[in-house]
Formats: structure tokens, C-alpha cells, sequence
């Protein structure tokens, strides 16, 4: 048996697995303490770069008699060597098994880290399936934006979160500290008062019965404290709620490495391929201010040089360059830069690059999504051909060369010429270079396209639609490669047939957890990883769990079809999002929220007022 | 521009962050503490940080050097090393600030503390000894040309074994710079290719102290 610092010499990460960092917190273990292990699916340097964790770490922590604690997927060699030693799974601060805490929750990011989940457990020494703990604690439970489609992990979790956790978190938390003061040992009981917690769905609480065909045919509560429908939590003051004061500084090398300054919440466009657009609504916007004030305390209490400007779409931000100016006063004198990663083409000004400019500079991204203005037009991105143009020629004015542009592929209603659309595109973002009367001399542009499979995901418009079939996706690709002419084009396209899979769990339901179970017992685990994924081993597992991915992948869904994640009520109702699936069938856009309310329902739950609207 | 020598101990936790990791989180400490530090000049500014020679993964410190400047002459270097240790991780521990007197350049020798194995006896520590007290010790010893066989025995400048706590403990001074810098680890392949009690055996290197080429300690 090695011992743990033996293990550590042997990996080649050890600074993912020691903890100890600045800002890490450490506690005292007294016997009222409840310990909670917040729980990322993936690796150490992609899971410190998420925000949500960040804020969720410091609001528990800040909570009396809570101890909160990190824990990452290790990567392979960690665990084989975890494995061979006994060294079960456990938290970055204390080093204790995380099998000894009373709550443990993972974030859903990603269908993909499904299989992470379950393996983590298992390294932790706990029973996978709900019903084989019988004990109230560990309590296992999960949030995040997957979390709106919960089903396929129903077998596994206690319960879910539905919503955003800032208000959520601390009410259950205080639930199971009142619980465990008196000694309670009736899970089910624990669940109970769970269950009575807005925004918070216990799955062993219903029942689902099936159609002949395989579709739904009910799905009721079985639990006197069940409600019917569960409703998303939502911060309704953005500028007041928590936000870290100071977060855990990295060791190692992570992915993003700075402070994350989330700017807004929500989205105003309507994009109808975009879940967190759906889920996230209303936007809610945090006021330069208090935007100002959290900047620059992080930066204090951090020593980081730069400050990205996060939310789905920062420029439009109604006082972004209030904030950015504010911003700006005190970070170039200090050294410090902004970055702003999500721009939008339509709104990008010269004033805007400047000031991200001024200090450092990469390639610039956007995201037209589709190739021709129908298409735009079917899935809503309101960009046209000319704001795109105009866009390039300011930033090739500015001495940038390098533009990414993201596609996506197999979109509902595509057709050939759409998908050719992407290399006419491209070419024109090209021209537009040797057009410009300022462009850097004797140099010469790149453009990369960048092409990912369509996934419908539940809580969008699109939520009823098929998805395109491997070979139908491939007969997309060959076509666009071939209509690429420009060696100022660089084509980016990873084919991972793990769209497929991914469309299987974004819209199962709960017969499709049995086919997860069967896929991490034969190996799988980091299905977002080219290196790890096998689409054999999943369509082995669907096959022996008796479930067929066509059914829900391809197979367009009825309109009167009851859908898994229908309990759910996200704000926005089924009745908009259907007939924005109409709007998309005829090409028709709609306006986004601050030109025209379209009515999404979303304001029912902020007292019928709409940021949005005004 | 006033010049500042910070001593550290890298320890505990931070035993397994590399050298770029240390870097980093100095760099961040140092604008925590906000010092008035000196930047490099360019596109992308940072703290101008220099370092004693990296540590290899897993050994410790106790008396690491970083030097910065500050642009503020006057300011009082005493305080800086309070004003560090408020906000540093656990495991990168200030111990004192000075202004420096020898060049970083300078750092030819270092002492090192090595513990070998476990339930050791007297002797195991005699035979460990005479192992690395004969006349020729050949290692095949990486460098940046590539591996070749060297003789490391001229280079071991003292050495003593004992035992403490089951394990055996060599206190050595080792050459630290240049063609001829000896990383600790090649002591402990000896020991373990000559003795079968330490093959495989388990080491921590804790590198203690810094010399000049004359052995003036370093300051
Ligand atoms: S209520 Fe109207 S303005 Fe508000 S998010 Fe929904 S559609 Fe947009």
C-alpha cells in the first residue's frame, strides 16, 4: 500500500489532488458541524474555472456549522492508484473521505459527465442507486442546468435542485442541520421536508407509467408531500444577492484563471436552440456599481491582472460601457485587463474593442450559428450578413486578424443550401479583409469555422424536434468541406458521434438512467473526452438496458406528448415555446425581449415585472 | 528602486506545485499584499520575479529565496514580510525579508536534509555510509546534453548519516548550479542499487540552506 504522498509523486497532476490553496477554507470539526462536499464531475482545471461553483463555495461556507468542501473527478492515473491503495474519494480541504459527510452534491454542466458521476460515487465508496441507501446521510443531490431534465439520473440522486442555488442552497442546508440535531434516521422523512422546499424535487416521490409505444402516459406523485409541478428557483434581486468576496486561488494551471465577473443573468434574445436562453429567464442585470464594487474587491483579495466580463451574450449589457469606463479607471493603471468572451456581432462598436484592447490581445469569436439568413432567421439569431461584415472590417481595422466563427450543424429545417451557406459565409468574412482600405499591410486574415452537431435540449423550441442522423450529418459535412475554396479558411470539425449519445440523455427519461449504470460498468467515464468516449460502449449499454437511442434522439416528439422534464415549470411555458417551434417552421423571428415581449411566461415568477421590458 | 529578498519555506501542501505553479501564486501573493512592486516591461506586465533554482516535485524548502523590487525606496522591508504572510497559502510560508547582499547569480552550494526509508537501524545508516564514502560513485545523471555516466563522489562537498524516527537522515552539502548541479535523488538511486534494504525505498528532500562557491553562507 502506498501512502498518500507516495501516490502523489507517482501522478502526474499532484497539485490537482493536494488542495491547500490561498483562499481554500478550513474549519473546525465540531460535532454540530454538517460537512458538505460540492462535487464537480470533471477534472480539477476545468471545474475551479466554473463561476457557479465559485459562488456556491462561499455562500455555504459563510454559513455557520457548514463545512464545505471541493472535490474533482481524478484524472486516470490518480484513480487507478486511488484504487489499487484504498484511498476512497474525499475533499480537497479536510483530505476525509467524502463517504463520512452528510451532503453531497454534484453540478450538471454536461450530459457528458454523467458517467463521471457515477464513477466518483463508486470511488467514494457509495451505493450508485438511491434505493441502496437507506441512511439519511449522505444525502446525494444535484443542480445545475442539466438538472431541468433530471430524469435520466432519477435512480441515482435524493434529490435535485431545480433553479439557482443562492437562495435554495442555504434553505435545505438548514433543513438538514435541524434534521440532524434531532437525531433524525427516517430518510423518506428527510425527503419530506425536502420536498416542501420550492424548487426542490425528490424523483423517488413519482411514479411514470408508459404508453404502448414507449411514450409517457402518466407521471404522478406517490408522496402526500409531492407537489404536481415543480417551479424553478430564481434570485429576484441580482444586485443584492451573494457574490464571493474572495474565492480559491490556484496552484496549477486551470482553465480559466481570473476574476469572473458575472454581469447578468439571463439572456434577452430567444435564440430557439438555446437551453440556458429558456431556463435563465428573466434577464436580470447586476448595475454598474455594484458590478464596480465586487471587481475590485475580488481583486484585492485575488492578485489576479484580469477580469472577464461574463453572462451569455455581455454586450448587451444596457450600461456596459458605464461599467467598462468605471471599470477601466482604476484596472489599466493597476495592470490589470478585461476581457469580454461573449460579444455579439450585431452590437460590437470600435469603442468596445478598444477598451478590450488596451490591453491584451487573442482572436475574436463570434457566433453567427447558421450559414444563411433563413436559416438565422429559423433559429432565431437575429445577425445579418451585413452587421457580420461591418463587425470584421472594424476589427480588421483594428489590427486583428484571426476571427473564429461558430456553426452548428443539423439544425431542424436545414437544407443543403443552408449548409453551404457556412463555407459562403466564411469567404465573404474573407473578402471583406482584402476590402478593407486599413487592413494591417501585407498580412493576410484567418478564419476558422468552427461546426458542432445540433443537440436539441428540452425548455426550447426545439425540444420536439429529431436529430439529424449520423449519415445525414456526415453527407452535411462533406458538402460544406467541399465548398470551402479559401486557404484562409481553416475548417474545424470534431466528429465525436458523441451528439448522439448526448441527445439520448439531454431528453430521456427515467428508463435511460439503467443504460448509464450499464455504461460506467463497462468503462465509461469522461464521455466529453475524445480519448475516453466510445460510441460501441454506449450503444452496447443501451442494447443490454433493452433502450432504443432512436427513440429519443430522431423521433420527433408529438405536440401533445407528455415529455419527461414537463413537471418542471421553468417560467417559460410550453405553450410560447411551442409556438416558437411554429415561428421556426415558417422562418419567422421574433423580436427579443427589449424590442417586443413576446409573452414567454417567464415573468410570472418576478411578480409579472420584466427587466426586460422595463 | 529598492531590492527586496524575500525567504520562504515551501512545505505541507504546496510540496507538489511545480515551479511555474510557485511563480504564479508568488506573483499573486505579492499584488494581494499590495506592495508597490516593479512590473516587467511589454505587452503583458507582471511582477519581475526572480527565484532560488527549482525544487523538483515533492521536495520542500525551508529556506527559499524570491526577489523583487519595489519602486518605493523608502519603504520599510521588515514590514514587507508581515504584509506577505496575511495572504500567502499555507505551504508558502515567508519567513523574512532584507535587502540582498550576493547576487541570486552567486548561489553555488545548497545544504539538504534527505530521509530515506523506513525502520531503519544503525546498521543500515553504517552501511549507507560506507556506500556513499567510496571513492567512486557512478550514476547516470541526466543533463541537458543528454545522459551520460559521471562520477558524483567529488561533488558531494560534506555528508553525514544518522538515524531519526526509523529513517535514515543524510544532511549533505550538494552543488546547485551548472553543468554540475546534483539533484539529492541520485544519493538515494545509490543507495538503493548497492543495498537491498533501500531499494524502493521512499525520500523527502528538504533543501535547508544556500552557499556561495567559497561556502559563505548565502544572504
Ligand atoms: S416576459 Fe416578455 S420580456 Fe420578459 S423574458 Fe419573457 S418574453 Fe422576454
Amino acid at each position: 500500500m502506498l501512502s498518500f504522498e507516495q501516490i502523489l509523486k507517482r501522478v502526474q497532476k499532484p497539485a490537482y489532488y493536494t488542495g491547500g490553496e490561498y483562499g481554500s477554507v478550513v474549519k473546525e470539526k465540531t460535532p454540530d458541524l454538517l460537512r458538505y462536499a460540492f462535487c464537480f464531475p470533471d477534472t480539477y482545471d476545468i471545474g475551479m474555472s466554473y463561476l457557479g461553483g465559485k459562488i456556491l463555495y462561499g455562500l455555504i461556507n459563510s454559513m455557520d456549522n457548514v463545512w464545505c468542501e471541493r472535490v474533482f473527478a481524478p484524472k486516470d492515473d490518480m484513480e487507478a492508484l486511488m484504487r489499487e491503495n484504498n484511498l476512497p474519494l474525499y475533499g480537497l480541504e479536510s483530505l476525509d473521505p467524502i463517504r463520512e459527510f452528510h451532503l453531497i452534491g454534484f453540478t450538471l454542466q454536461t450530459e457528458l459527465s454523467y458517467t463521471n458521476i457515477l464513477n466518483m460515487l463508486d470511488l467514494a465508496g457509495i451505493p450508485l442507486l438511491a434505493k441502496d441507501r437507506p441512511d439519511p446521510f449522505p444525502l446525494i443531490h444535484a443542480g445545475g442546468p442539466c438538472a431541468y431534465n433530471p430524469e435520466p439520473l432519477a435512480d441515482f440522486f435524493d434529490f435535485f435542485i431545480i433553479g439557482e442555488g443562492e437562495e435554495v442552497q442555504p434553505e435545505f442546508i438548514r433543513v438538514c442541520q435541524q434534521f440532524k440535531e434531532e437525531g433524525g434516521s427516517d430518510k423518506r422523512e428527510l425527503l419530506r421536508r425536502l420536498a416542501a422546499i420550492e424548487g426542490i424535487y425528490v424523483p423517488s416521490f413519482y411514479d411514470v407509467t408508459y404508453h404502448e409505444d414507449g411514450t409517457i402516459a402518466s407521471f404522478t406523485p406517490n408522496d402526500p408531500a409531492a407537489k404536481s409541478t415543480v417551479t424553478k428557483r430564481l434570485v429576484q434581486n441580482i444586485d443584492e444577492i451573494y457574490y464571493p468576496d474572495k474565492v480559491v486561488i490556484p496552484f496549477a494551471d486551470v482553465v480559466h484563471d481570473r476574476v469572473m465577473l458575472e454581469v447578468f443573468r439571463g439572456c434577452i434574445r430567444g435564440c430557439r436552440f438555446c437551453q440556458a436562453g429558456t431556463i435563465y429567464r428573466p434577464v436580470r442585470e447586476k448595475s454598474p456599481a455594484v458590478l464596480d464594487r465586487c471587481a475590485q474587491t475580488l481583486i484585492d483579495n485575488t492578485g489576479y491582472d484580469e477580469i472577464s466580463l461574463t453572462s451569455l451574450s455581455t454586450s448587451d449589457h444596457t450600461r456596459l460601457m458605464e461599467t467598462t469606463d468605471q471599470l477601466l479607471s482604476w484596472c489599466d493603471p493597476r495592470k490589470i485587463s478585461l476581457s469580454l468572451p461573449s460579444l455579439r456581432v450585431d452590437n460590437f462598436s470600435t469603442e468596445l474593442m478598444d477598451k478590450v484592447q488596451r490591453v491584451r490581445r487573442g482572436g475574436l469569436t463570434f457566433a453567427p450559428e447558421a450559414g444563411t439568413q433563413r436559416m438565422r432567421d429559423v433559429i432565431n439569431k437575429q445577425v445579418t450578413e451585413e452587421e457580420l461584415a461591418r463587425t470584421c472590417r472594424i476589427a480588421f481595422e483594428g489590427g486583428w486578424l484571426n476571427i473564429k466563427l461558430y456553426f452548428m450543424i443539423g439544425l431542424p429545417f436545414e437544407t443543403e443550401e443552408d449548409v453551404a451557406g457556412i463555407a459562403d459565409l466564411a469567404q465573404m468574412v474573407v473578402d471583406t479583409f482584402y476590402r478593407c482600405e486599413n487592413r494591417p499591410k501585407g498580412k493576410s486574415p484567418r478564419v476558422t469555422i468552427s461546426v458542432a452537431t445540433f443537440i436539441p435540449k428540452p425548455f426550447t423550441p426545439f425540444q420536439w424536434a429529431a436529430q439529424d442522423r449520423a449519415e445525414q450529418v456526415d453527407r452535411k459535412i462533406a458538402l460544406l468541406r467541399d465548398k470551402i475554396r479559401s486557404r484562409k479558411i481553416v475548417f474545424n470539425y470534431h466528429d465525436r458521434k458523441a451528439s448522439y449519445f448526448e441527445a439520448v440523455l439531454a431528453r430521456g427519461d427515467r428508463r435511460v438512467g439503467a443504460s448509464i449504470l450499464r455504461a460506467f460498468e463497462l468503462g465509461a467515464k469522461f464521455d466529453g473526452w475524445e480519448s475516453h468516449f466510445s460510441l460501441d460502449l454506449w450503444l452496447k449499454a443501451f442494447a443490454e438496458t433493452g433502450i432504443d437511442p432512436d427513440f429519443y434522439a430522431t423521433r420527433p416528439k408529438a405536440r401533445d406528448e407528455i415529455l419527461p422534464w414537463d413537471f418542471i415549470d421553468c417560467g417559460v411555458s410550453k405553450a410560447f415555446l411551442w409556438r416558437e417551434n411554429e415561428r421556426a417552421a415558417m422562418a419567422a423571428v421574433t423580436p427579443n425581449c427589449r424590442e417586443h415581449c413576446a409573452g414567454c411566461g417567464a415573468d410570472r415568477l418576478t411578480g409579472g415585472y420584466c427587466h426586460a421590458r422595463g | 528602486m529598492l531590492g527586496v529578498r524575500l525567504t520562504f519555506a515551501k512545505e505541507g501542501r504546496a510540496l507538489f506545485i511545480s515551479h511555474l505553479d510557485l511563480m504564479r501564486c508568488m506573483s499573486r501573493g505579492i499584488c494581494r499584499a499590495g506592495l508597490p512592486v516593479y512590473y516587467t516591461q511589454g505587452f503583458n506586465p507582471q511582477p519581475y520575479l526572480v527565484f532560488s533554482p527549482p525544487l523538483s516535485l515533492g521536495y520542500g524548502g525551508a529556506a527559499e529565496i524570491c526577489d523583487f523590487s519595489l519602486l518605493d525606496e523608502g519603504y520599510p522591508v521588515e514590514e514587507v514580510v508581515a504584509r506577505l504572510r496575511a495572504v500567502m497559502p499555507e505551504g508558502v510560508r515567508p519567513i523574512a525579508t532584507a535587502v540582498p547582499v550576493h547576487k541570486l547569480g552567486a548561489l553555488a552550494l545548497a545544504d539538504w536534509e534527505i530521509r530515506v526509508g523506513a525502520g531503519m537501524t544503525a546498521a543500515d545508516v553504517a552501511a549507507a555510509r560506507d556506500c556513499l564514502d567510496a571513492p567512486e560513485i557512478l550514476v547516470l545523471k541526466k543533463s541537458k546534453r543528454g545522459e551520460r555516466e559521471v562520477n558524483i563522489r567529488p561533488m558531494i562537498a560534506s555528508l553525514t548519516a544518522a538515524e531519526e524516527g526509523g529513517a535514515l537522515v543524510l544532511r549533505c552539502r550538494l552543488p546547485l548550479a551548472g553543468e554540475n548541479a546534483l539533484n539529492p535523488k541520485y544519493l538515494v538511486e545509490v543507495l538503493g542499487r548497492s543495498l537491498p534494504q533501500f531499494a524502493d525505498a521512499d525520500f523527502f528532500a528538504l533543501r535547508t540552506a544556500f552557499y556561495l562557491e567559497d561556502g559563505t553562507p548565502f544572504c
